[in-house]
């Protein structure tokens, strides 16, 4: 009975340069969706301000689903060139998140179908990401160090890039919040000077022209406190995993590293957050405060951790 | 108001704990930017600053009494908010007292007009909630001709479960001391035929020195130079029979750039910069944009041709991808006994938990055969030769090609040469030496080197955590315990029937907590239910 033969080297590494050169081309065409996106999702905010008009929004909303579709073929790519789940180096983390924020976004954004601003940031922290990797890192698949061949390992990203996705979504509903309460006050103290300057009949404008009716608004915020609800859990797993998959490699679940504490930090500020909204006197300022804070710990976490670690000479066993 | 009171009443609240938080993230802060357990010398601060982290300790702010007492505070606050909250559940809660006023008076009622007979739509009402397993609270009905009720969903209240998961954090939080208390630590290098021991127990701990402390306060002070023994049934003995590394080649990407945007999208693309022989008509169009724009288009519509990206790698490349220590563990009384341990697979013995944390190895050195000693920085230096030598990675072990083959790697060790520069501006280039196999004499510099004996040795790191167990215990705890909290359906219905004139008038008051939890649903399934 005849067995497999296996591949000669030199197949194998052609079989790898068609794929790497296959993804690398892909990648640059879904930055190019996402920009695409970004642009008309900012177009719908411009067109909102004189109309009350959906259509840009919609076509910014069926780009956006064609670049995540881009970005699912090509994470699956890259799982099938390298055997394994495609976050073991920073390129392929960087990759990860960018669409893991894409899916969660498009999965709460069907509940608001006409609020486009969450898909200004969502679009844009995912063309940063995108951005990072391909100017920085190196694409290619590399084999897998012996500390980072554990299943802890595995779910550990997995929840934790999830919770992360969440959290973004949740500051972009957050920031969104913001933004139309403050234009809606912008644009109709505008409106209302220019009625009694020029004595005309403007139309004042109402939350429904940012796609939000105006009794559905606080519901739209009470989402962002429900994503970050359902992260928190989601952050804790990652801790918790992290720990474990820590103390079967390195002999200790904490180290006191410095993405270590990184990580405590971005649960700090969402347990600060969780417990600030239940204080009525403290949701209405705290509870944005302390969402856009824990967001922008998340960030420092998943990317500062390198730069602190070097800006400040500090070693970590996480910096890679 | 008696002190105890407010004091009871400032650790249950939860603006003290958003505080405490507050101020955890402060110290949190200090530690991610400030190298723990680090050396006043090595950092870059100086004056006031240098002298502010000198007095209040901040390099050992994880272990200092500030962070110490913040935690025995937030330890406090923790428990007497848990506390609070037990009580409150465990009190008996009033009935609720139902009326039309009741509802009048609250939010987000529902109000259903029904025709039908009133004892029927009650009975209708009350079973659909009975079905679904809702229980009763506690209520009473005022008014005539009117029926009410209060259900709750789930086996238990929902704050329990909060209860719960405060409750594990607490455990978390004995664990941590106790390993604060208790653990200790060590590393141990193991070359063949020089077996180690490790100690099972440790003077060391944090514990032992606070006892020394409290002693040596009443003024009852260990004797001098009291030499620490172990006794031989508290003690391992492990000898290296074998250690490998399992190595494959490390892929590189040819001619791509190391860093750019724009250059790596070039290479990506096969985007070519323009000549100078280039007509004025194609230097227009040959901008970036437009030559990006025209290959992409090329390449979908498959015109472009095979340009491909280049993966490959170079025999020197070596990526280490599994280390195991094949040791044999003997312990007091009892026979060797051979066991394996490699990364993420510890052995665990009598509470020891024994790492593969890294491996070392030795060679003998000849220069012109005369054997050299190498300084502990891996570098040496030959009389007669201007300049520095360095120790270089040593590759021994089994090399697994991509197509699946093995093969056994002959040793060799890389030396490094670095030139001595008279002018300390320009930096010196490391330069790579041949490489020197096991019991090979080469030429370099001038000089007949030779390596012999490498030998490969295991570093095992070992860890006593007694407080493990209990984090076990408590993680699992906490994260089920919030998951059902914020990702279940947790429901409290208030409903009224009244008796209008010709028809029955229900009013329904949901309040929900969890992420999945939605009111619309209920309202919708108890209207299919009395048929509205």
């Amino acid at each position: 009975m005849s067995g497999i033969q296996p591949m000669p080297t030199m197949e194998i590494f052609e079989r790898d340069s068609v794929l790497l050169t296959l993804e690398l081309r892909l990648l640059s065409i879904i930055i190019l969706l996402y920009g695409l996106s970004c642009a008309t999702h900012i177009l719908q905010i411009i067109v909102s301000m004189f109309r009350r008009h959906f259509v840009v929004g919609n076509i910014a909303t069926y780009i956006l689903y064609a670049a995540a579709a881009a970005h699912t073929a090509l994470i699956v790519i890259r799982g099938i060139a390298e055997g394994k789940p495609p976050f073991q180096s920073k390129y392929e983390c960087l990759s990860w998140f960018a669409w893991t924020n894409v899916l969660t976004y498009i999965y709460v954004q069907k509940k608001w179908p006409r609020v486009h601003f969450p898909g200004i940031f969502v679009s844009m922290l995912s063309i940063a990401a995108l951005f990072i990797a391909t100017n920085k890192y190196d694409p290619v698949v590399t084999p897998v160090s012996p500390a980072l061949q554990s299943d802890w390992y595995e779910w550990h990203v997995i929840i934790a890039f999830l919770s992360y996705a969440v959290f973004v979504v949740s500051c972009s509903m957050e920031l969104s919040y913001l933004f139309i309460r403050l234009f809606n006050l912008i644009e109709n103290s505008v409106i209302i000077g220019i009625n009694k300057g020029f004595n005309t009949q403007i139309r004042k404008r109402d939350y429904l022209d940012y796609g939000i009716p105006a009794e559905a608004l606080n519901s739209f915020r009470q989402m962002s406190f429900k994503l970050v609800l359902a992260g928190f859990p989601l952050l804790t797993f990652g801790i918790v995993s992290g720990a474990a998959w820590a103390d079967n490699a390195w002999g200790r679940y904490w180290s006191w590293d410095p993405f270590e504490i990184l990580s405590l930090i971005t649960w700090t500020a969402f347990a600060m957050y969780l417990h600030a909204m239940s204080l009525p006197s403290w949701r209405r300022v705290g509870g944005s405060v302390f969402n856009v804070l824990g967001f922008f710990c998340m960030l420092l976490t998943f990317m500062g951790s390198g730069w602190l670690t070097r800006l400040f000479g500090l070693y970590s066993m996480h910096a890679y | 108001m008696n002190k105890s009171n407010s004091l009871y009443r400032i650790f249950s609240s939860t603006k003290t704990a958003v505080i405490l938080f507050i101020i955890l993230l402060v110290f949190y802060l200090i530690g991610s930017v400030l190298p723990y357990k680090g050396n006043c010398n090595n950092i870059t601060a100086t004056g006031t600053l240098l002298k502010i982290i000198k007095n209040l300790d901040l390099l050992n702010v994880y272990s200092g009494p500030w962070f110490l007492i913040l935690s025995a505070v937030f330890f406090a606050n923790l428990i007497v908010c848990t506390y609070h909250r037990l009580v409150h559940i465990l009190k008996e809660s009033q009935p609720v007292r139902l009326s039309t006023a009741f509802f009048s008076n609250q939010s987000n009622i529902v109000k259903m007009t029904l025709n039908g007979n009133f004892t029927e739509i009650s009975e209708k009402t009350e079973s659909f909630f009975r079905r679904r397993f809702y229980r009763r609270k506690p209520s009473v009905v005022v008014g005539d001709n009117i029926h009410g009720n209060v259900f709750v969903n789930g086996l238990f209240n929902p704050s329990w479960t909060s209860v719960f998961y405060h409750f594990s954090i607490v455990l978390t939080l004995i664990g941590c001391t106790i390993t604060f208390l208790f653990a200790f630590e060590g590393e141990v290098t193991i070359f063949p035929d020089k077996p180690s021991e490790v100690a099972l127990i440790s003077k060391d701990t944090n514990w032992n020195k606070c006892v020394n402390s409290v002693r040596s306060w009443f003024g009852k002070t260990e004797p001098a130079q009291k030499e620490w023994i172990v006794p031989d049934d508290k003690k391992l003995v492990l000898s290296l029979k074998e250690f490998g590394i399992k190595y494959t080649p490390r892929p590189k990407l040819k001619d791509y750039p190391r860093s750019g945007f724009i250059p790596r999208m070039n290479q990506i693309w096969n985007i070519q910069k323009p000549s100078t022989s280039d007509t004025d008509e194609e230097k227009i169009f040959s901008s970036w944009l437009f030559k990006l724009i025209g290959n992409i288009a090329k390449t979908l519509l498959d015109t472009k041709g095979t340009h491909t990206l280049s993966v490959f790698s170079t025999e020197d490349t070596f990526f280490p991808i599994g280390y195991t220590s094949r040791l044999a563990l003997k312990e007091h009384d009892s026979s060797e006994r051979e066991i394996d341990i490699e990364v993420n697979s510890p052995l665990r013995q009598r509470g020891i938990t024994l790492y593969q944390s890294a491996y070392d190895y030795k060679f003998d050195l000849f220069i012109n055969d005369a054997k050299v000693d190498i300084k502990e920085d891996g570098k040496f230096t030959v009389s007669g030769i201007d300049g520095t030598f360095e120790k270089g990675e040593i590759i021994k072990g089994i090399f697994y090609d991509r197509n699946g083959n093995t093969s056994e790697i002959k040793p060799f060790v890389k030396l490094y040469y670095t030139p001595s520069v008279s002018d300390k501006k320009l930096p010196s280039k490391k330069e790579d030496l041949v490489h020197f196999e096991d019991g090979q004499v080469k030429e370099a510099k001038g000089v007949k080197i030779a390596v012999k004996n490498i030998t490969a040795g295991t570093v095992l790191s070992y860890r006593h955590d007694p407080g493990l167990r209990l984090l076990w215990i408590a993680a699992p705890m906490f994260f089920f315990g919030m998951l059902y909290r914020a990702w279940g359906r947790w429901y409290t219905v208030y409903y009224l029937i009244e008796k209008a004139c010709q028809n029955v008038n229900l009013y329904l008051r949901i309040q929900k907590k969890g992420i999945w939890a939605d009111e619309n649903r209920i309202i919708k399934n108890l209207s299919k239910r009395l048929a509205l």
